[in-house]
């Protein structure tokens, strides 16, 4: 069995695509959150082995996906963590480097480059 | 309330064209990414007009159109509109979820795939700019609203009403291949944010 | 016969007399606001975008307000003839165009249009016989001066006559 994931996205539309792309290579996608404080639940809950976090999603209890980034590496050093951001953000995603996050990839993005980054940070 | 009218020379409106010609060439780019489909552009167009004859240039004030809205924020602040016919929209849905076009109905994932398309143009379309005028812009999270564009762009215009007579609007449009996908990509900056723009580029 | 269709634009208004159609598209936040006086058959429409001319600089425009486009409107109808006293009102429009928008200027811009269109009638003492306001949706207006009736039509919550 592959490697659990859990894939964290405000829009259903990227939660459904980045699933496809997972499932297809044999990942098991174990859970899916809508917003950070979700994230962070849901990773205390099903311990994955590799979350996907996009970078810009409405804030829910004061938690955007960085600060879901911060709590959940607080929480466990050793997180794996890719984050998923669109063209103009790098400076969020140096932030969420900062903040312990893996790698990213930038939407949009082929199929072969998330595969490409996930497998780095399984094997970082 | 400080009042700001919008003023263009000749020179202004082409370097203008000119760097929407290249935002929009960017966006057109991340969009064929996304679709793995070729997408054709129009030259951009530069309409300077009293704010209640915006209706008429983005399609009619009764027109069915499918939108994706923005605000931008940051150094020089505004509105992106996205505007899809409805028929369109359905291709543009069907692209992206893979599945058929055949009803009229955008279902939640149907509607967050057109989002999805809204914000990965409107990313690279900002970055683009952002890096010619050194200026930051980031948008908000997007909004979809499928009714008439008169209806539609009141809302906007309301806010620019108070300010100004004038709106400024950058129109780009984009053409997927097989001609099934025409949008239109509007960026109404706030009458500072054209000053902001213009002196970022020296014009 | 076709009747005779007048067009009223974003911030603009007419006042016209039977048989005409008086219609205003594609209405939002906005607001439209006609008035009727049966007896002659005259009616007015003006399509409103702020509630107020004080606040602006540039006041050019009287149709784009409530408190100047009201006024203006019920004085060109009774320089056609009709008395106050029978004239009536229907006030359609102010949606919420994007129902989820947060902590705005304008988030309530449709909303306070409606107050300062309803403010402006009873201090002219105008009453109000049919509204259709607030919603997330756009409005198409077509008010027939023959039957002194409105028809609202939008995309998606049906088709009303005031």
């Amino acid at each position: 069995m592959g490697a659990k994931v859990l894939v964290v996205d405000d829009a259903v539309f990227m939660r459904k695509m980045i699933g496809d792309i997972l499932k297809k290579e044999g990942y098991e996608v174990v859970g899916e959150a809508e917003n950070g404080k979700e994230a962070v639940d849901k990773y205390m809950e099903l311990c994955p082995e590799l979350v996907t976090m996009d970078i810009v999603m409405p804030k829910v209890g004061d938690i955007d996906g960085i600060g879901a980034v911060k709590q959940i590496m607080q929480k466990d050093g050793k997180a794996k963590i890719l984050m998923v951001s669109a063209m103009g953000q790098h400076a969020l995603v140096v932030e969420a480097i900062q903040a312990g996050a893996k790698d990213f990839v930038t939407k949009p993005f082929q199929p072969s480059r998330v595969l490409e980054a996930a497998k780095r940070v399984l094997e970082s | 309330m400080l009042e700001e009218d919008i003023k263009l020379n000749d020179k202004q409106q082409d370097v203008l064209k000119e760097i929407a010609n290249i935002c929009a060439g960017n966006a057109a780019t991340a969009f064929s990414q996304l679709l793995n489909k070729k997408i054709e552009m129009n030259v951009p167009r530069v309409h300077l007009l009293r704010v209640e004859k915006v209706p008429e240039v983005v399609g009619g004030a009764d027109t069915l159109v499918v939108s994706v809205v923005f605000q931008v924020f940051g150094d020089a602040p505004g509105v992106i509109l996205l505007l899809f016919p409805q028929k369109d929209a359905r291709s543009l849905a069907a692209m992206l979820t893979e599945t058929t076009v055949d009803s009229n109905i955008f279902t939640e994932m149907d509607q967050s795939a057109i989002k999805e398309a809204g914000s990965i143009l409107t990313g690279a379309y900002l970055n683009t700019l952002s890096s010619f005028t050194r200026l930051g812009l980031i948008p908000s999270t997007p909004s979809i609203v499928i009714d008439m564009a008169g209806a539609l762009v009141d809302y906007i215009l309301i806010e620019l009403a108070t300010v100004t007579e004038y709106a400024l609007l950058i129109d780009s449009e984009f053409i997927e291949e097989d001609r099934s996908v025409r949008g239109h990509f509007f960026l109404l900056p706030n009458p500072g944010s054209l000053t902001a723009i213009l002196k970022a580029i020296g014009a | 016969m076709e009747v005779h269709e007048i067009h009223v634009g974003m911030a603009d208004m007419k006042v016209a007399r039977s048989p005409a159609i008086l219609t205003s598209l594609g209405i939002g936040s906005c607001v439209g606001i006609v008035l009727y006086y049966p007896r002659l058959k005259i009616g007015g429409m003006a399509h409103i975008m702020l509630p107020d001319i004080e606040v602006v600089r540039n006041k050019s425009n009287r149709a784009k307000f409530a408190n100047t486009a009201v006024p203006d409107l019920l004085r060109e109808m009774e320089q056609m003839g009709a008395e106050k006293l029978m004239i009536k009102a229907k006030i359609m429009g102010g949606a919420h165009m994007f129902c989820f928008a947060k902590s705005s200027t304008v988030f309530n811009i449709g909303e306070r249009n409606v107050e300062k269109v309803k403010q402006i009638l009873q201090e002219l003492r105008i009453k109000i016989v049919a509204e259709d306001t607030g919603g997330c949706y756009g409005r198409s207006l077509f008010f027939d001066l023959d039957t002194g009736l409105v028809r609202v039509r939008t995309i998606a919550h049906g088709e009303k006559i005031l």
